[in-house]
């Protein structure tokens, strides 16, 4: 009994794990993406998000509740290129029939830099292009680092017309590009497309305050891990959320929130089903 | 755990009643106005005018993001190239327009 609860653990364990770092924590407030920070200008960004996934397809009454904190550095190092560098915290409820669990810990450390291929300033739009390359070093702890260094490209687009503002951004995570055909089991590739839409209201008389609500859809399509040859079953699908939410800003300080309302999800296997997902953070420029 | 939440909150407050102090306007020698086209948020104005006072003989320079404009204080007796300036709005990533007074 005690080893049969040991290889439930495990395998309950796996499939909690297996996308908990990549669809249930997809990002959120896309703003400005597009755009690259002026020459030697900082930015500091965090946020907490909280997503459950509940509805055990097993029948076993499986849930989870997860927190990541995610901690952003940006720094304009030239006119056309930013360094960015990031850091998650996670924390995890795990309940499960025969025990429940918590971890916390750190997940992989990632740097990534962005250029910009485009930057239209004009009376009435404002238009940018910038893609990005980083990479992931297998620094987190085992509960939620991917244990592989991980490779991500993508492009993200800006566009403003007067208070109307649209961002999009697609990327792309290749991961374990270190162990392509190695025994151990290599997460799967993921795609994800991020549309953001905002209207800006402007609050003051001297236009220090501004208030955007903003509507993201965001589609995630994870490839299944691989492991031996073979595909993991429990693992992998696609993902689409819808998410309402506001931004706020005093001068170079930014205030942002949103709920993640899952609208389409088809995950492999016994996978827990994509719950409300919820974020608040900020941004401060310097 | 209570202690961090708590230096957290305060940071932000900090933070907000920071942002509301008016930054200290240079009016000394002359000055002018430019247009510059880019601007489209109360944040982008900090890195506009800390890349424009790094210019020698800048001694101040005050932008607003909804009138599009920037405002470069020049010390008395300097002479500051316009290329200059388009430079350091360039690095802003925005871009500068004509005089405007």
């Amino acid at each position: 009994m005690r080893h049969f609860s040991r290889t439930v653990r495990i395998v309950l364990g796996m499939s909690f794990a297996i996308t908990a770092c990549t669809t249930a924590m997809g990002g959120g407030i896309t703003a400005d993406v597009g755009l690259t920070p002026p020459l030697d200008r900082w930015i500091f960004r965090t946020q907490v998000r909280y997503v459950e996934r509940d509805d055990d397809p097993t029948g076993m009454g499986r849930e989870m509740q997860m927190y990541a904190v995610p901690v952003v550095l940006a720094y304009g190092l030239r006119p056309n290129v930013t360094v960015i560098a990031r850091q998650i915290a996670f924390h995890r409820r795990m309940d499960m029939p025969l025990v429940d669990a918590e971890v916390t810990g750190l997940g992989d450390f990632m740097l990534m830099t962005k250029w910009r291929a485009l930057r239209v300033n004009r009376r009435d739009y404002i238009l940018g292009i910038a893609p990005v390359l980083g990479v992931e070093a297998p620094t987190g702890d085992d509960d939620f680092g991917s244990d592989t260094w991980d490779a991500l490209t993508g492009a993200f687009l800006t566009a403003r017309r007067g208070p109307l503002g649209a961002d999009l951004n697609v990327e792309y995570v290749l991961n374990a590009i270190d162990d392509r055909g190695g025994g151990a089991t290599r997460p799967g590739d993921a795609l994800t497309a991020n549309l953001a839409l905002s209207y800006q209201f402007t609050l003051d008389r001297d236009a220090t305050l501004s208030l955007w609500p903003v509507l993201e859809l965001t589609y995630t399509d994870v490839e299944s891990d691989r492991r031996n040859g073979g595909g993991v079953a429990d693992s992998g699908g696609h993902l689409l959320t819808a998410a309402p939410g506001v931004k706020f800003a005093r001068q170079s300080f930014m205030l942002e929130a949103l709920v993640q309302l899952p609208v389409s999800e088809d995950l492999n296997g016994n996978q827990l089903d994509r719950g409300i997902g919820m974020l608040a953070g900020l941004r401060y420029l310097f | 755990m209570r202690r961090v939440m708590l230096g957290l909150v305060l940071w932000v407050v900090g933070m907000l009643a920071g942002c509301a102090t008016p930054q200290p306007k240079v009016q000394a020698g002359q000055a002018t106005t430019y247009e510059v086209l880019g601007m489209d948020c109360p944040g982008c104005h900090g890195g506009l005018e800390k890349n424009l006072t790094k210019i020698p003989g800048v001694v101040g320079a005050t932008a607003n993001w909804k009138q599009k404009t920037v405002t470069v204080h020049v010390m008395e007796g300097a002479t500051i190239e316009e290329a200059r300036l388009r430079k350091a709005v360039e690095d802003s990533n925005f871009t500068l327009g004509p005089v405007l007074k």
